[in-house]
């Protein structure tokens, strides 16, 4: 999914027995966590068990991680699979209603959850690309990606740069955004998905049941 | 705004950008709290091995799903070590059983405390209470042993 650079360093450092480093492995990918846990609509006490539960597996494995740069597919794996065990054992509890076609039901739910989850994967590929840039770029990009947005005149107040270049060094830092191996990785599975023919389209509307 | 026409892509990606961001700042806090939390353990498993869970009866034929009932009878699971296995019944409360048999101390631990501890005989034998819903693990430790099961829901 992604790559990160000081990744493999976080990893190390944490399975050395560093609080900080792992507290900074908890700071990046938290958000994919909790993210997973909204793609599939888990109340927030479920989503804190999963949370848990990932968290004190990855304390578990912090060693035995094979490829500390494959981190964030493990977590992210971790979590769908909680989460879908969590999502099954509620679905059996609910009363079954014999005219209810439920397999059906299930399938366009998980395609939900799918396309929910690539939009999840991408904008962690985001975050982890905008770690990998020189703190200015961040910087700016940051400002620029505030909501409500800022204008221009603001931004020049904050950065002291001048307000016409404002426009050119946003595209700039957007095209070095592209170019971060974060989102380098994310762009290329996706470009390898659209060539074989690309199952599915994640900003395609999806119809949603119930 | 500005006089530069940006490049086609940029806004998306900018706003995509800002759905990213937004999107970590809404993580409750007490996640992070937790997931801090976790690290804790780290230092509590040295020198203790990790028993392999290699038997759980609510499991079927899903290996994941641990919340699944069977229709009746206790649960049992069973984890499997190299000096010391433990063998467990969970119904009401927590019969649980060291193998080789012999006499041990046995904690069952949740994420952020102690729940209970119990001492096995000579058979091996404990009985604990039951903890209600979240991750537990229990630790035991005899003359030869220190093993630890991964965490699991009973």
């Amino acid at each position: 999914m992604l790559v990160d650079d000081d990744v493999p360093q976080l990893v190390t450092a944490a399975s050395r027995g560093d609080q900080g480093a792992w507290n900074a492995i908890v700071d990046r990918y938290l958000p994919l966590v909790y993210s997973v846990t909204r793609a599939y609509r888990l109340a927030r006490s479920d989503a804190e068990d999963v949370n848990q539960t990932v968290w004190l597996r990855l304390v578990e494995h912090l060693d035995h991680l094979r490829e500390p740069r494959a981190l964030p597919k493990w977590i992210l794996t971790t979590a769908r699979h909680e989460c879908s065990r969590l999502t099954r054992a509620g679905r059996r509890e609910q009363p079954v209603d014999p005219l209810t076609d439920r397999t059906l039901d299930a399938a366009v739910d998980d395609e939900v959850v799918e396309a929910e989850l690539l939009r999840v994967e991408r904008q962690q590929a985001l975050r982890d690309g905008l770690a990998q840039l020189r703190p200015a770029d961040r910087r700016l990009l940051e400002l620029l990606a505030e909501d409500p947005p800022r204008t221009y005149r603001e931004i020049s107040e904050l950065t002291g740069m001048p307000i016409g270049s404002i426009g050119p060094t946003r595209a700039r830092c957007l095209e070095r955004l592209r170019e971060t191996p974060a989102v380098r990785a994310l762009l290329a599975g996706e470009s390898a998905a659209a060539h074989t023919g690309g199952d599915r389209d994640e900003r395609a509307p999806t119809a949603q049941r119930r | 705004m500005s006089a530069h026409p940006p490049h086609n892509g940029d806004d998306p990606l900018l706003a995509e950008l800002a759905e990213a961001r937004s999107a970590a700042r809404a993580v409750p806090e007490s996640m992070r709290v937790a997931a801090r939390a976790a690290f804790a353990w780290r230092s509590v498993e040295e020198g203790l091995e990790l028993l392999v869970l290699a038997h759980d009866s609510a499991l079927g034929t899903d290996a994941g799903d641990v919340r699944a009932a069977p229709p009746d009878g206790p649960r049992e699971l069973a984890f499997r070590g190299a000096a010391l296995s433990v063998e467990l019944e969970v119904d009401a409360d927590v019969r649980g059983r060291l193998v080789p048999p012999g006499p041990g101390r046995v904690t069952l631990a949740g994420p952020l405390a102690v729940l209970a501890e119990a001492e096995a005989d000579a058979l091996g034998c404990f009985r604990l209470p039951r903890p209600g819903c979240g991750q537990v693990r229990l630790v035991c430790r005899t003359e030869d042993a220190a093993v630890t099961t991964g965490w699991v829901r009973l």
